[in-house]
């Protein structure tokens, strides 16, 4: 069966040759649009341990800097009073939010045998954070109002060394103090930086850090009974997903009412500065499976357009063959079967170009190295679309009646 | 003959009009994904200042000790550094700068408008005259303000627009943090992209220009917030750190004139190097450099992963189209090599057979542009909608719309080659026998 095809193609050599380069550069292509899909995606869905869709978020700007410790407890106190709103609190950022702020803190007091320092994102939030995020307290208690110190001016340095109290996410507590320790024990430990040191009141299941590398499961944080103090800070309100909507407008109107001078911008949703966040990513994710699809839909139509021409051209042939004995079924068989041989050969040549490709890839735009799995996909993908690609000629072809034979093409 | 050989393209175009289709409708889409791909490559690596770029260079000197750790951003200079450059290089127009957000209302004697932050930059009287920043009323600030530290501003004509009602704001006052500053000259459309005098280490090469300028001096008198300061030690006196010769935060940008002049400032700047280190600073030995602007801005890499990515993509979308084109006319053509071995065996030439075949790749390239454009129209349009800096830049102009149509004619024809010379080597004698 597969004798007679080959010798077939081996008559139409220039054209076989490409189709099968089309196939091979699909594949290759292909399978690498994918595993960058597959990261895209990874990178685009971290956990970030909030209670997201309870979550609006509302940046505010003040544009008198006296007082603003005071300033933003009237304004917590004010947004509290809108119905609908669960618990409300002020922060210097968020996972997601772009503004982050690191700090190297140790499980050690610093001296000869000090255990290496750990880089940890901070959050600083007012009275009532943990409630308003809707975080996962796993051991410890939450912070009390003795545990909380004003801001001089953003959460930097200075303010840390005045506090006794911190809660720190499971994963912080396990790199400072070992994957084994269980977790109720890490409460009541300190942790230190340049010497001071702080107690650690409780520990949160998790906490994403502001920006997220490419891992995306990141919670090296900790929370700092911090209340802002800087002209740039946000509140963030919890209330009921359906409430979302008019809790932001109101919450918008009754701060720029108590100060029309402040300056409130991209209010929003936490799922909408989730969305966002991740704009560029959706944008890449859109356009890798628009290419995937694009080029198989282009190779595919190619298959077809070259069967339906080669039908064509041996009209007469598979007329003799019908006449001297051959079924319908062995036509069609025959199409698809020759159509088969340049696919697989083509993926052939595809698995090698992929793997340049993601080489490159690697070298140039560090992604990772390919999954074979993907490899297997995409030369599964390429025999099926080229099956179907090839199924209306190869029907075509199977209609065609003996007489064709004495007929002149 | 060019007329009969276009209808006859024509008429076997419209013969196939299902496989006509498809094969301008790819050539249509590989070349607008890739001529989107490739305008907002070519915007991210514009010439932003093309009547002076060829004079401007930007000195670099790697100041941090040998222990410091490599991911600080070392592409500024610190306060110290720059002084000495400025003061000792004899560059025929020099400025150092920085910049910041600064928080802008209008002071007491002018009608209130809202509080808003603006980009502000800080710098040296030479900026002006040194990037031919255009001024439409009054004057930039000159050296005696600077050193008095003068509590002067040159401001946008859109800003003045919306502090005082007019663009005409020189002598009117506004009120930058807690300070009063009069408005002594308006700027108008100065806006270099990518914005190669930035620190571009810091990310954003491309957007909206600043909008105020203020000399270098009065800013730091008055503890504006300056842009990305970055220490390799600790400063004793967290208010010295901006005159810290262990913070880096300033750029300075100088005008050579000629290749002695680029030698001039080279050996200048070497000398200033050994000189430090004999005084036991830049202990990472790394030399200095000088960089020119077009240096400078491949250097700070300012395409983006993704979007060099994207353009990979799009031009294997379009290798891929194009190898289907030319296996699709390669048995399209051939399929009529009966047609062909006629014309032959009537006294044809090779050459009039590739030429008739030649032309109907060609009919496909023509469909191609005009459908690639539409695309590339398409996709620029969704490029805008992106929310990064570079993406309100990229509009196809008269030279990308050349080039569209270029690439696809190019593309086709060449996509054409193969199989109209496999075409016209139709051996005549072995068809006819067959017919």
């Amino acid at each position: 069966m597969i004798a007679p095809i080959l010798a077939s193609l081996s008559r139409h050599r220039a054209t076989t040759t490409l189709l099968a380069l089309q196939v091979a550069l699909t594949c290759a292509v292909v399978c690498n649009a994918t595993a960058m899909l597959v990261d895209r995606l990874a990178i685009m869905s971290p956990v970030t341990g909030l209670a997201e869709d309870r979550l609006v978020v509302i940046p505010d700007v003040a544009t008198h800097v006296d007082h603003l410790v005071a300033r933003h407890q009237d304004d917590l106190a004010r947004l509290r009073t809108i119905p609908g709103v669960v618990a409300a609190t002020a922060m210097e950022s968020l996972p997601l939010s772009h503004s982050s702020f690191g700090m190297g803190i140790r499980s050690t007091p610093p001296g000869p045998d000090a255990g290496a320092e750990v880089v940890a994102s901070v959050y600083a939030g007012s009275a009532g954070t943990l409630r308003t995020l809707g975080l996962d307290l796993v051991a410890g208690r939450t912070f009390n109002a003795t545990d909380f110190v004003p801001a001089s001016a953003s959460a930097g340095e200075s303010d840390f060394l005045k506090l006794h109290a911190v809660v720190v996410t499971r994963a912080l507590a396990h790199r400072l103090w070992g994957d084994t320790t269980p977790v109720q024990s890490i409460v009541g430990r300190k942790l230190y930086r340049d010497g001071h040191p702080v107690e650690v009141v409780g520990v949160i299941d998790r906490l994403l850090v502001p920006e997220p590398g490419a891992e995306a499961d990141e919670n090296l944080s900790m929370l700092l009974p911090i209340q802002p103090g800087g002209n740039w800070t946000m509140f963030v309100l919890n209330t009921a997903p359906e409430l979302r909507g008019r809790v932001l407008k109101d919450a918008v109107d009754a701060l720029n009412a108590s100060d029309p001078e402040r300056i409130v911008r991209n209010a929003d949703t936490y799922e909408g500065m989730r969305g966002e966040y991740f704009r560029r990513d959706r944008t890449m994710v859109g356009l890798l499976i628009a290419s995937a699809l694009g080029l198989l839909f282009v190779t595919g139509l190619g298959v077809a357009g070259l069967a339906s021409f080669w039908v064509q051209q041996r009209i007469r042939q598979i007329g003799i063959r019908r006449a001297i004995g051959a079924t319908r079924g062995q036509i069609r068989r025959h199409f698809h079967l020759e159509n088969g041989i340049i696919v697989a050969a083509g993926c052939a040549a595809g698995t090698l170009m992929a793997l340049g490709l993601n080489l490159w890839l690697m070298q140039r735009y560090e992604l990772p190295r390919l999954p074979l799995g993907y490899l297997g996909l995409g030369m599964a993908t390429l025999l099926v679309v080229g099956q179907m690609a090839v199924y209306g000629a190869a029907r075509r072809a199977s209609t065609i009646t003996p007489v064709a034979a004495i007929r002149s093409a | 003959m060019f007329a009969h050989y276009l209808g006859l393209a024509a008429r076997s175009l419209a013969r196939n009009a299902g496989l006509t289709t498809l094969m301008v409708v790819a050539v249509g889409i590989g070349i607008g994904a890739s001529m989107t791909m490739i305008t907002v490559v070519h915007v991210i690596s514009g010439d932003p200042l093309p009547a002076r770029s060829a004079h401007l260079y930007i000195p670099h000197l790697d100041p941090r000790p040998k222990d410091a750790s490599d991911n600080l951003p070392t592409d500024d200079l610190s306060w110290p550094d720059a002084q000495a450059l400025m003061r000792g290089g004899g560059a025929s127009l020099q400025a150092m700068m920085s910049d910041g957000l600064v928080m802008v209302r209008n002071s007491p004697s002018e009608p209130a408008a809202h509080a808003s932050y603006e980009s502000a930059r800080y710098t040296t009287p030479g900026f002006f005259q040194l990037f031919g920043v255009p001024l439409v009323q009054g004057r930039g600030f000159d050296e005696a303000e600077e050193s008095a530290r003068a509590q002067v501003a040159v401001i946008d004509a859109t800003l003045s627009q919306r502090l005082f009602g007019t663009s005409q704001g020189v002598g009117r006052a506004l009120r930058i943090g807690e300070a009063n500053y009069t408005v002594i000259g308006i700027n108008d459309a100065w806006n270099p992209q990518p914005m190669f005098y930035k620190d571009l280490g810091a990310g954003h090469g491309f957007g909206e220009p600043e909008v105020i300028f203020l000399p270098l001096s009065t800013a730091m008198a008055n503890h504006l917030n300056a842009g990305h300061t970055a220490c390799w030690a600790k400063v004793p006196d967290a208010a010295d750190t901006l005159t810290s010769p262990d913070c880096s935060w300033l750029q300075l940008w100088v005008e050579l004139a000629d290749a002695g002049a680029v030698a001039r400032y080279r050996q200048f700047l070497d000398n200033y190097w050994q000189h430090e280190r004999a005084r036991g600073r830049f202990t990472r030995h790394v030399p200095p450099e000088l960089f020119d602007l077009r240096q400078w801005l491949a250097r700070a890499k300012l395409a983006p992963g993704d979007v060099q990515l994207q353009l990979w993509l799009s031009i294997g979308f379009l290798v891929v189209c194009l190898v289907n084109i030319v296996a699709l006319l390669m048995a399209k053509f051939l399929r009529r090599s009966a047609e062909i071995s006629v014309r032959r065996a009537l006294g044809a030439t090779r050459r009039a057979i590739f030429a008739q075949f030649a032309m109907e790749a060609w009919l496909v390239g023509i469909g191609g542009a005009l459908l690639g454009v539409l695309v590339a129209g398409a996709g620029l349009w969704t490029v805008r909608q992106r929310p990064d800096d570079y993406a309100r830049l990229a509009h196809m102009d008269l030279t990308t719309l050349f080039y569209t149509v270029t690439l696809a004619m190019g593309a086709t024809v060449l996509a054409g080659l193969l199989p109209a010379w496999r075409a016209c080597r139709v051996a005549p004698a072995l068809q006819l026998k067959s017919l």
